[in-house]
């Protein structure tokens, strides 16, 4: 580029593909400055040789196609029945376990309690909180403390 | 468009997407199948086949990937069609789903490649080779053919989103603004896209031509 005006590489591709918007004026620069309009012809001529991507019609492709889509749609449909089955036969054994199923009375679960508790007993009395103990020995002496203050 | 790509762009008009509203045999075709009519649905399928695996051909560059593609965007269409609005062509959706498609595609593969260092380009046929087949024209069809090669493998160095951008604004002749639109991209993204894609591609073609000198 020689001057401030030369177009930019972006710009010089806009241009090719006819996307370059002319309210700055490229368009017309483009025309009178030799080196832009070199760069132009680069340019071009580069994009002009890449090779043809030619897309053979295949007259059959659209039979093919359809008949694989259908397949596609078939089985996606078939994979849903048993899907669909299955999720029906569990709703229903839900529903009926639901409707067999009555709520145990606040009286039985307190019996569970009362019938865990001997457990937990004999587990106090296995393992004696030894650390407790000693806090209730510091607390009888802050009550004597307190009581000899008070004197 | 340049002169020399009119020819190619076999599928697609020169303005862009086909038209942008459903037209009346399309809507009539739309209400058959939401009606439960299934050949009306195939119909759709063979009217588009051809352009669809077309697009999906020149972004993927492999027939078989293509084909895939067009299948699951037939297969998406059909999904949507009962809250298809008709906001935008059949045509229009497909070529959209389709683009969407092969980015994804084609930023899996990628990542593939990097991940088990799998190069395609090993699997394209040797020139040497090739050359050196009595059967085969060993003149221009040879050239052609490795010129095509090296334009591929210029093709997979850029990211997805640059090649399919090159793709469609180059060799299907979409104008920026759609490409953007179908992208989800600002047009100043796509520019600077179209901008790196073809800086790159011209400097692997210039490799290739002072190679074949």
């Amino acid at each position: 580029m020689n001057n401030r005006n030369c177009l930019s590489e972006q710009d010089l591709i806009l241009h090719y593909y006819r996307e370059l918007p002319d309210s700055g004026g490229q368009v017309r620069h483009l025309s009178g400055c030799t080196l832009c309009a070199e760069r132009f012809a680069t340019l071009s001529r580069d994009l002009e040789k890449l090779p043809q991507m030619t897309h053979e019609p295949d007259h059959a492709a659209g039979t093919r196609m359809a008949a694989r889509v259908r397949e596609r749609l078939h089985d996606r449909r078939s994979n849903w029945l048993p899907a669909l089955g299955a999720s029906a036969v569990a709703a229903i054994a839900l529903v009926v376990t639901l409707a067999l199923w009555t709520p145990q009375s606040p009286q039985v679960q307190t019996a569970q309690i009362v019938t865990s508790s001997p457990a937990l007993t004999s587990l106090d009395e296995d393992m004696p909180d030894i650390d407790f103990l000693e806090d209730l020995d510091v607390l009888r002496d802050l009550e004597l403390l307190r009581q000899l203050e008070g004197v | 468009m340049p002169l020399s790509t009119m020819a190619i762009v076999d599928s697609l008009p020169v303005s862009g997407y086909p038209q942008n509203m459903v037209d009346t045999e399309e809507k009539a075709l739309l209400e058959r199948i939401r009606n439960g009519d299934d050949s009306g649905f195939e119909q759709l399928v063979k009217e588009h086949t051809g352009k669809i695996i077309g697009l999906a051909w020149r972004l993927v560059g492999n027939r078989e990937e293509a084909e895939d593609l067009a299948q699951e965007a037939f297969l998406r269409l059909h999904r949507s069609l009962p809250t298809f609005r008709g906001d935008s062509s059949i045509s229009t959706w497909l070529y959209r789903t389709t683009t969407r498609l092969a980015i994804d595609h084609l930023r899996r593969e990628r990542l593939k490649r990097k991940l088990f260092f799998f190069r395609q380009d090993n699997e394209a046929p040797d020139p040497v080779e090739l050359a050196s087949d009595s059967r085969r024209d060993q003149g221009r069809e040879l050239l052609a053919q490795e010129a095509m090669r090296t334009l591929r493998q210029g093709l997979n160095k850029l990211s997805a989103r640059q090649q399919v951008i090159f793709t469609l604004r180059h060799y299907d002749g979409l104008p920026l603004k759609e490409i953007a639109e179908s992208l989800g991209l600002e047009t100043g993204t796509v520019k600077a896209h179209l901008h790196r894609a073809v800086t790159q591609l011209r400097l692997d073609m210039a490799e290739y031509r002072e190679e074949s000198l």
